[in-house]
């Protein structure tokens, strides 16, 4: 296979890699509003944790990003 | 993705082997440099001047809030005090009151009892008074009744030893001697 | 790449004309010397990148320079926000290390501030965002994770190596967990860096894309990538924030984390 085709195809399936982390951070924010809703004082202490968490899920995206940028240089 | 730049311009090319700029590694000693001194820089000027200068106001508020708070506080405590003396003095003279009204109530009752006292004896001198004068003239009535009575029993024997008398006879004169006495005796009691 | 670009080339070539500009969304971050320089051999000339982060320092410093012109303590305006900024730096080290670790409070300003005004500065249109940069971020990641290893062995000698071995764990399973827990360790710096400047690369890229639809469609259709660029810019100021309160608050695990070994 041409190696332009394959790492086109190689940046796709790493931006497909976004679609786990679409689901970590619904998980992350649904959860919070729960907690939240379930006890509305809890809230500060909860976000605080909430942020970590989104940075850390979307941190897996960006890895995915980085991936398909690594796999454009190596094309050239 | 898209990166026409690098096949078109000649100039960055060079510089890496496409893709991101950012794994350009010829672009690294000079930015690691650069990241280390002004973050450096930032940090030393944050930590000499500013941390200081805003600790500074933080404290001096805050000194602020607290001398306010305690001034209000003594100022409380003044109240306080204030309001205290005032109760103290509203009982002291709620005491004062009620001592003048037991003196006047006591007064009072001793005025009255002493009134009394003078009536009492008063009255009871009048009374000894006219006792007296009652008694007195009860002691000369019977004075004058023995007076009489010796009269009337002189009398009758008198008339009983001058002549012998029958019984309507005698009646008669001890109706007559009865009489007599009577009229000396309303006489003398008059 | 070549190959690449030239089908894009073709391919963008007949959305609009021959002359039409190219759509090149990495080509903002581009590192361009500015005064070359060296030490030692060492290239360290003064580069778009490194300018943007001076001015972001010297925007630091003259924001709190005006915030606290007069040390007011009934705070204006721009005070209260420098004050505010201080005190969320604050509580954020009292929150997540304790008393001690009031020691690295300047640090984490330091940090909070330095990644936020790049991040924000780096939106302005013609400016170069430093925090985009993989070494830039990758530097002040690797200092705040040598940092929290000095913490830890300075703190727990030998010790700190008890990181890598949870307690409570079947003896059988260290050989599995030590390279699993060795691994997300030293992964650490690595997402730290990574994070800031993807978030940023991919932030400023999607941006460019929009505003490169903007530019050569119609101007009828272009109203709707601009509104899309107009409302991606205050997501990236959002972000801008995000990231910056992020770097700061993972700073300070960290350091929790080597000073008080779970």
């Amino acid at each position: 296979m041409d190696t332009a085709a394959a790492s086109l195809i190689g940046m796709g399936l790493a931006a497909a890699g976004m679609a786990g982390s679409g689901i970590g951070i619904g998980y992350v924010f649904g959860k919070m509003i729960e907690a939240v809703a379930r006890q509305p004082n809890a809230e500060s202490r909860v976000s605080k944790y909430v942020w970590i968490g989104f940075a850390l899920v979307e941190a897996i995206a960006l890895y995915g990003l980085v991936i398909a940028f690594i796999i454009m240089g190596q094309a050239g | 993705m898209i990166s026409v730049a690098h096949a078109s311009e000649g100039a960055h090319a060079a510089s890496g082997g496409g893709g991101l700029p950012q794994f350009d590694a010829s672009t690294f000693s000079s930015q690691f440099f650069w990241t280390l001194v002004s973050f450096l820089a930032l940090l030393f000027l944050l930590n000499k001047y500013v941390i200081p200068a805003i600790n500074r106001v933080l404290d001096a508020r805050e000194k602020t809030i607290s001398g306010d708070l305690s001034n209000a506080e003594n100022m409380k405590k003044e109240a306080q005090q204030v309001l205290a003396d005032y109760q103290a003095k509203l009982r002291d003279s709620a005491k004062k009151a009620e001592q003048t009204l037991a003196d006047a109530q006591k007064e009072a009752a001793q005025n009255r009892e002493q009134a009394l006292k003078e009536l009492n004896a008063e009255l009871q001198k009048k009374q000894d008074s006219a006792t007296e004068a009652i008694e007195q003239a009860k002691r000369k009535a019977i004075e004058e009744v023995k007076v009489v009575a010796a009269d009337l029993a002189i009398i009758t024997t008198q008339k009983l030893i001058s002549k012998s008398v029958t019984k309507t006879e005698a009646n008669k004169m001890v109706t007559e001697a009865i009489s007599e006495m009577e009229s000396a005796g309303s006489k003398a009691l008059n | 790449m070549m190959m690449i670009s030239t089908a894009i080339a073709s391919e963008t070539a007949h959305a609009a004309a021959s002359a039409a500009p190219k759509l090149e969304p990495l080509h903002h971050f581009q590192v361009q010397k500015i005064v070359p320089l060296s030490l030692f051999g060492w290239d360290i000339s003064i580069t778009n990148s490194s300018l943007w982060m001076m001015i972001s320092v010297a925007a630091i410093l003259l924001f709190f320079k005006m915030a606290l012109k007069n040390e007011a303590k009934v705070p204006g305006r721009l005070q209260s926000l420098a004050e505010m900024g201080f005190v969320f730096a604050r509580d954020l080290v009292q929150d997540n290390i304790g008393d001690e670790g009031r020691k690295y409070f300047p640090l984490v300003l330091a940090l909070f501030f330095f990644v936020l005004f790049n991040n924000l500065l780096g939106l302005i249109p013609g400016s170069f965002t430093a925090t985009s940069q993989l070494i830039v971020t990758g530097t002040l990641a690797i200092g705040v994770f040598i940092l929290s290893v000095g913490i830890g062995v300075a703190r727990h000698g030998v010790g700190f190596l008890k990181t890598f071995a949870p307690g409570g764990l079947p003896l059988a399973l260290l050989p599995l967990m030590i390279p699993i827990e060795v691994i997300s360790f030293l992964a650490r710096p690595v997402s730290l860096a990574v994070r800031l400047f993807a978030n940023m690369t991919a932030g400023h890229t999607v941006l460019g894309v929009m505003i490169f639809f903007t530019v050569t469609l119609p101007v009828w259709a272009g109203v709707i990538p601009l509104s899309f660029a107009v409302v991606l810019t205050g997501v990236e100021i959002f972000i801008g924030f995000i990231q910056a309160y992020i770097f700061a608050i993972l700073t300070c695990v960290y350091i929790n984390d080597a000073m008080h070994m779970h």
